[in-house]
């Protein structure tokens, strides 16, 4: 790089720099010996620690998730009312028909049944709170006069309210 | 490149690396070697591996730089919550300011003046004799850019020296040409 001559002075500056540095400059084996002793320690104790402290708080955390979404299911099956399922259960065997082999086999079997009744439990429950999204438009404001039975003379009656005072007065007089 | 290749040259380079260590820790000696012993430890550990893209020295260079700048980073976190003892050595500094001459005292203040990429990219040209494509590869940066902070590094050296010293034209022409007549 050709230097002109505010370079050439800028580059003095830096060599003087370069010269006192280097007479500064800590010994290169003393700071490899140094790494090298560094790299074979092991891992400082704040290290250690910071690593416990992530593993405990990853497990908690894993741990709370886990109930509360248990917690929440079972408050799910706790809300649902009492319903009669038809159950789909097969014909029943007899005590004498089991043997010991089969009542191995039964357990998985029950656990299954369990899961299905708990299914049709949710699915019941859902479907009986269900309600149409165009239930609302069913509902209009004259439902209350359909409703309900009109009174006698109840139509002279809101006609009175509608005619002028004078009017009236002349009615209540014609009626005395 | 074997382990003891690369300590033989790292060796031949550890002047040259202890300068730009200086220059990214802002001239604090003690953090300077610091942050040297952690590059040749990372070197060590194969976190940093020269895989023969680029030369030795721009590699190593921007080893230094981005060590230099994440220590840095760390310092400032212990101050912000104030961890006694880890308060950086200053006294290293004090010290040596005396040793000093006035004219490369000033010199400093005015290197330390400008922003950190035009220091960066005036001791990687001036200091290490670096070209621009290679300071730009030590800074990740692009030429383009290289060439900016240096214009504009320089431009701004020259103006405060100028300013803060009446005499660095006249100290320079003294050591230039001791016999002549000022």
């Amino acid at each position: 790089m050709e230097l002109s001559g505010d370079e050439k002075r800028i580059q003095a500056l830096f060599s003087e720099l370069s010269l006192e540095d280097q007479t500064r400059a800590p010994r290169f084996e003393k700071l490899w010996l140094r790494a090298e002793a560094s790299a074979t320690a092991p891992a400082p104790l704040v290290t250690r620690l910071v690593l416990v402290a992530t593993v405990v708080i990853v497990t908690m955390s894993f741990v709370a998730v886990r109930s509360w979404l248990s917690s929440s299911q079972s408050q799910q099956v706790a809300n649902i009312p009492a319903q009669i399922i038809p159950t789909t259960a097969g014909p029943r065997l007899q005590h004498s028909e089991l043997s010991t082999a089969s009542r191995n086999v039964a357990r998985p079997r029950r656990f299954a049944r369990r899961q299905t009744e708990r299914t049709a439990i949710t699915q019941a429950a859902m479907l009986s709170n269900w309600q149409s999204p165009t239930n609302i438009l069913l509902n209009s404001p004259t439902v209350s006069v359909l409703s309900s039975l009109p009174q006698l003379n109840q139509s002279a009656r809101d006609l009175e309210q509608f005619l002028p005072k004078k009017n009236n007065e002349l009615l209540k007089e014609s009626k005395q | 490149m074997e382990i003891s290749d690369l300590k033989a040259e790292l060796e031949k380079l550890h002047p040259a690396s202890f300068g730009w260590a200086l220059s990214c820790c802002r001239r604090n000696h003690a953090d300077a070697e610091e942050v040297l012993q952690t590059v040749y430890l990372k070197i060590l550990q194969g976190k940093a591996i020269y895989r023969g893209e680029s030369k030795l020295q721009t590699w190593l260079f921007a080893v230094i730089r981005k060590t230099a700048m994440s220590e840095r980073r760390k310092q400032w976190l212990r101050t912000l919550i104030s961890i006694p003892g880890t308060t950086s050595v200053v006294h290293n500094e004090l010290e040596s300011e005396s040793e000093r001459s006035e004219m490369q005292q000033r010199f400093q203040q005015a290197l330390a003046q400008l922003p950190a990429r035009q220091r960066e990219t005036l001791h990687l040209v001036f200091y290490q004799d670096l070209s621009l494509s290679e300071a730009a590869e030590v800074m990740n940066i692009s030429v383009g850019s290289a060439r900016r902070h240096y214009e504009r590094g320089k431009k701004r050296l020259r103006a405060t020296l100028d300013r803060e010293g009446v005499d660095y034209g006249i100290e320079w022409r003294r050591k230039e040409n001791s016999g002549a007549v000022l």
